[in-house]
């Protein structure tokens, strides 16, 4: 009896012997204990495979936001990073209250945001200090993502309301 | 300058097929990464390469066998790292071998007999056979989707198969004939 070779068989297990081919196999492993065990075996693992794929587990399956894994939109937003941010914004703050009581001017003190943004001007958009905040974000963000803290969500850190720390009064007095 | 194409439309598509294919991907990863630590970045990884490339996925294989491709280079990159941290006498003969997973992901004993003899496979043989075994695929799909000949595959899949026998039979699990069982 001609034995096809093992290979041929393990093809023939996955479907992929064209039809004439297929059949001879098929009469052969009916006809021969040696390729028949052979074939049962080639099933035997390719069930245990796929069983034993199924039983890893993965826990709750996470709804991938894209938009936390581009990094190229510095739309992240921590919970450490809203409160250095909100504090930030009150060091300047205060900073601006001194310096308009102390030094009396007719201009009124610019926007703590435009202050915390670090730019000067009111109107466009100044893309050297965007790259270099970038930068500093990146070189900021990164033992956090080492750490793998979760990230906030988008929704949430849009409407993040810094709770007052005490009544800020700005412009002159 | 050309327009980008509509963000929204695209993430939307885009997160529904990827959260259909995360599980297979993060069970693909388990098998495929040296060190747990790494599945979730590594899968992190493949999300966001393959939302990068998403506009080049024409449809003709499913998401998950597209991105298959994605993961197992992530995953080699990831192990690489890895091979740094080694022992100096661990399995130097054998450098492409994972150690065994780890336990807390497979709750079955038999099942993680299995996945282990897969991670000792070399690094091809273990691509291949994960595939294969994640999904039904046909050897052409499979060759498509990991940039092979489909002789390659039917070759690589034929040693996978013997090599985990071997491998099984080793650890004491083997097919047991009808006749046998209790």
């Amino acid at each position: 009896m001609n034995c096809p070779n093992q290979q041929t068989i393990s093809a023939f297990v996955d479907g992929e012997l064209e039809a004439t081919q297929a059949a001879e196999v098929k009469r052969h492993v009916v006809a021969c204990a040696s390729c028949r065990q052979f074939f049962e075996e080639m099933q035997w693992l390719e069930a245990r495979g796929r069983s034993a794929l199924d039983a890893i587990h993965v826990g709750e399956t996470p709804v991938p936001n894209v938009v936390q894994l581009r990094p190229a939109s510095r739309k992240w937003a921590r919970p450490m990073s809203l409160a250095a941010a909100a504090v930030a914004l009150l060091a300047f703050s205060i900073w601006t209250w001194f310096a308009s009581s102390h030094f009396s001017s007719n201009q009124s003190s610019p926007s703590p945001h435009l202050i915390a943004n670090g730019s000067a001007t009111a109107t466009g958009r100044n893309l050297q200090s965007e790259r270099a905040q970038e930068a500093a974000f990146e070189q900021w963000l990164a033992p956090y993502r080492e750490l793998r803290i979760p990230l906030v969500p988008m929704e949430v850190a849009a409407n993040y309301q810094p709770a007052p720390i005490f009544p800020i009064q700005f412009g002159n007095h | 300058m050309q327009p980008e194409p509509d963000i929204g439309d695209r993430k939307e598509g885009f997160d529904s097929v990827a959260a259909r294919a995360y599980p297979a991907l993060t069970k693909a990863a388990t098998v495929l990464c040296w060190s747990r630590s790494d599945v979730d970045d590594v899968v992190q990884e493949t999300m966001l390469s393959a939302f990068k490339s998403y506009g080049s996925f024409r449809g003709d294989s499913s998401f998950l066998t597209w991105s298959y491709r994605i993961l197992v280079r992530a995953a080699q990159a990831a192990n690489r790292k890895q091979v740094k941290f080694l022992p100096d006498d661990y399995a130097a003969s054998q450098p492409q071998q994972l150690p065994p997973a780890d336990r807390a992901v497979i709750l079955d004993e038999d099942a993680s007999g299995v996945i282990n003899a897969i991670r000792s496979l070399p690094e091809r043989q273990r691509e291949i056979i994960t595939l294969y075994l994640l999904k039904e695929l046909s050897y052409s799909e499979i060759s498509s989707a990991m940039g092979v000949s489909v002789g390659t595959v039917k070759a690589t899949i034929f040693q996978a198969k013997t090599s985990l026998r071997a491998a099984l039979a080793s650890k004491g699990i083997i097919r047991r004939p009808i006749h046998e069982l209790p």
